[in-house]
C-alpha cells in the first residue's frame, strides 16, 4: 500500500476556461429585432385588448421621456 | 366641444369607410372628410388639417404605413389611429413605431370603437380648445 497516494480526480494542469458567449448590447438588440420581425412571433394575430396594452405602454414611455 | 372636430377617414373600400363614418357620427364629431388611399389622405391632411385621422393599413396608391409617415413628418403630433382587419404584431408595432396614436381591428364592434376612439379624443385632443375655432 501506497502511503502518499493522492487520487487525481481532475486533470491539474488544465485550467478550465469559460466556454460561454459574449454578445454586445447592439448584436443582442439587432438579434433580438431579427427574431421579431422575422420569425412566427412577428405574425401572431394580436386581440384588441393586447393591441391597446400596447399603445398604453408606448404612450406612458413617450410621456416619461418628455419629462 | 366635440363637435368642433374634424376628422379624416381613409379607406379603399366604400362600406368600411361608411361604418368608421357612422361610428364618427355618433360620436358627435362635426366635419368628417373621407380619402380612398394614402395618397389622397396625404393631400386631404395638407390641407384640412384634421384634428383625428383613421385609416386602413392595407390600400392600394399609397398603404396606411407610408401615408402615415408623412403625415408624422408633417406635424410630428398629428392623432393617427391605424385601422386593419389583419392585426399582426408586426403591423401593430410598426404603426406603433412610425407614431400613430392607436390601432383598432375593424372586426372590433361598434360600441367598442366608439369607446375606444372616444378614449383617444379624451387622450390625445384638447377638445374644450376647438370650441373657439370653426
Amino acid at each position: 500500500m501506497k502511503d502518499n497516494y493522492t487520487p487525481t480526480l481532475f486533470p491539474q494542469s488544465e485550467s478550465i476556461e469559460s466556454q460561454d458567449n459574449r454578445y454586445s448590447l447592439p448584436e443582442m438588440l439587432l438579434e433580438l429585432k431579427n427574431e421579431r420581425t422575422t420569425s412566427y412571433f412577428s405574425k401572431e394575430i394580436l386581440d384588441q385588448l393586447e393591441i391597446s396594452k400596447i399603445f398604453e405602454e408606448k404612450r406612458i414611455a413617450r410621456a416619461k421621456g418628455k419629462k | 366641444m366635440i363637435s368642433n372636430l374634424k376628422a379624416l377617414v381613409v379607406d379603399d373600400e366604400e362600406h368600411v369607410r361608411t361604418y368608421i363614418v357612422l361610428v364618427l357620427r355618433k360620436l358627435g364629431i362635426g366635419t368628417i372628410l373621407e380619402a380612398r388611399n394614402g395618397e389622397q389622405a396625404l393631400e386631404m391632411y395638407k390641407q384640412e388639417r384634421p384634428d383625428i385621422t383613421l385609416m386602413d393599413v392595407n390600400m392600394p396608391v399609397m398603404n396606411g404605413i407610408t401615408a402615415l409617415q408623412r403625415i408624422i413628418e408633417i406635424n410630428p403630433e398629428a392623432v393617427v389611429v391605424m385601422l386593419t382587419s389583419l392585426a399582426t404584431r408586426q403591423i401593430v408595432e410598426d404603426s406603433a413605431e412610425h407614431g400613430a396614436s392607436h390601432f383598432v381591428r375593424k372586426d372590433t364592434s361598434k360600441e367598442n370603437m366608439q369607446k375606444i376612439i372616444n378614449e383617444i379624443i379624451s387622450l390625445f385632443i384638447d377638445v374644450e380648445s376647438k370650441a373657439s375655432v370653426s
